[in-house]
């Protein structure tokens, strides 16, 4: 349990450098980072369908100047560690209601979070300035350290609240909500098809909508009767 | 002046990968830009009073697209190398990093990141346990190679990189992109209902229908201004109390 915690608390810290400070190889997006949590929990399947979930959501929100968007990653972490985490009388999508729910707070908590950083690392051109106007070298590397560990730091420190209240959280879910967290698991995939869908807002977005839907219900298994 | 050679520009690429670790509101990648900067600058201008100016100027606000800011980097290299007066290296930079910025955000962030991730989504919907894994590689590999192209071209192509840029056709291809995320939306939402109802033939299609019906009028909600965290907290609070009543 210990060993768990600790491992998604390291997962936090290294999404969250990866969402801005460094890389941006885009292993913060909830797809992974709630796989790998659901992997380590020992459910792979609900951690990664949660985290397929989160991403309808937050497909669109971008970090366009000084907008900074919810914390995909703490959020795919918190969703996966609250689906992986729930009694295993709950069936699929119970775990994804649940987990939806709480990735998609923990993306504002960790939103926050990010915002904290970044106003904290306010200070760190002012430094260089500052050593620049007394005729020495600004120390840009030593700055730049400064400013990942920061990130790194918050990153951990939110990986390690979240996991721990999933943790806490999931196994005191009662039984009797279980049926309410499946229908509300099946609705937060229309939900978060159509958000995607409406930040396009285009005729031609619906169109493509629309075929791509008829290509998912014709692949699917027993889509075609005659077919067995 | 001194040359920058190869070695300086892979450190500058090296570097390039934290750009945005002292990002803050004020200042946004200013201290990274001179930090990634630092390797070249050092070749060109050595130690005392010309590297404290070239610093000085670097230090001014800048903010751009992470992987597009390679190109401003490469050019702003070979514009010191070549002497060019601060004024007018600091006018290239203003005039271009609005354009990358702009280019960047459709292309990478509206465009490829969206399709790849509903690609990935609809994998893992499909059954593809190594969906996310596959998500990575290819968006890792895109930056990765975007960022080093680019920082090549700047360096070659120096103020005529704007150029380039405008050649690549970045906003075309960002729309197939975009049309490319709505259908893998419309995948992705169609086998994740037929999966959680199981049903077959006739009530499938009718069901999966019936989905793509809602989400098609919640989107012009979206649209709208309706706000999906809080309709998520109502859909939540009647699922729970129908899934208990009933």
């Amino acid at each position: 349990m210990i060993q768990d915690w600790l491992l998604l608390t390291l997962v936090g810290g290294v999404a969250f450098l990866d969402r801005t400070a460094a890389v941006q190889s885009m292993a913060s997006r909830p797809l992974v980072t709630g796989a790998v949590a659901g992997w380590i929990l020992g459910r792979p399947d609900a951690g990664l369908l949660v985290g397929a979930l989160l991403e309808l959501f937050w497909l669109y929100e971008l970090p366009v100047g000084a907008a900074v968007p919810p914390d995909e990653a703490g959020a795919g972490l918190a969703a996966a560690v609250v689906a992986a985490s729930l009694p295993d009388a709950a069936d699929l999508w119970a775990r994804l209601g649940a987990g939806g729910m709480a990735g998609l707070a923990a993306g504002h908590v960790g939103g926050r979070v990010d915002v904290a950083v970044r106003r904290w690392n306010r200070d760190l051109v002012g430094r260089a300035r500052a050593a620049l106007a007394a005729g020495e070298e600004p120390g840009l590397g030593r700055l730049v350290l400064v400013g990942g560990v920061r990130f790194w730091a918050a990153g951990t420190t939110l990986g390690l609240a979240l996991a721990g209240v999933g943790l806490w959280l999931g196994p005191r879910v009662p039984a009797p909500a279980f049926r309410g967290l499946g229908l509300l698991g099946v609705t937060l995939v229309v939900l978060g098809a159509s958000v995607c869908l409406g930040r396009l807002a285009s005729r031609r977005a619906k169109g493509c909508f629309l075929a791509g839907a008829m290509v998912g219900a014709g692949v699917g298994k027993g889509a075609w009767p005659w077919r067995g | 002046m001194a040359r920058v050679g190869r070695g300086d520009l892979a450190r500058c690429y090296v570097r390039s990968l934290a750009l945005q670790a002292a990002w803050s509101f004020d200042a946004m990648q200013s201290v990274g830009f001179a930090f990634v900067l630092e390797p070249a600058l050092r070749r060109i201008h050595h130690t005392g009073a010309p590297l404290r100016q070239a610093f000085e100027r670097h230090l001014e606000f800048f903010n751009t697209h992470p992987f597009l800011a390679s190109a401003v980097i490469g050019a702003v290299v070979r514009m010191e190398e070549e002497g060019a007066p601060a004024e007018e290296i600091r006018r290239f930079k203003n005039a271009l990093m609005g354009p990358c910025g702009a280019l960047g955000d459709s292309f990478f962030w509206a465009g490829a990141k969206p399709a790849l991730v509903a690609a990935a989504a609809a994998l893992a919907w499909l059954g593809a346990g190594w969906a996310p894994w596959a998500f990575v590689a290819a968006f890792g590999t895109l930056g990765l190679a975007s960022r080093a192209v680019w920082l090549v071209r700047g360096y070659r192509l120096g103020p005529a990189v704007a150029e380039a840029l405008a050649r690549v056709g970045f906003l075309g291809k960002a729309q197939r992109l975009k049309d490319a995320a709505a259908a893998l939306t419309g995948l992705v939402l169609a086998a994740a209902v037929g999966r959680a109802l199981g049903a077959e033939g006739a009530a499938r299609w009718l069901w999966i229908g019936g989905a793509v019906l809602v989400s098609m009028v919640l989107a012009e909600g979206v649209r709208r201004g309706l706000r999906p965290e809080w309709a998520a907290v109502a859909l939540g609070t009647a699922c729970l109390g129908l899934g208990m009543w009933w």
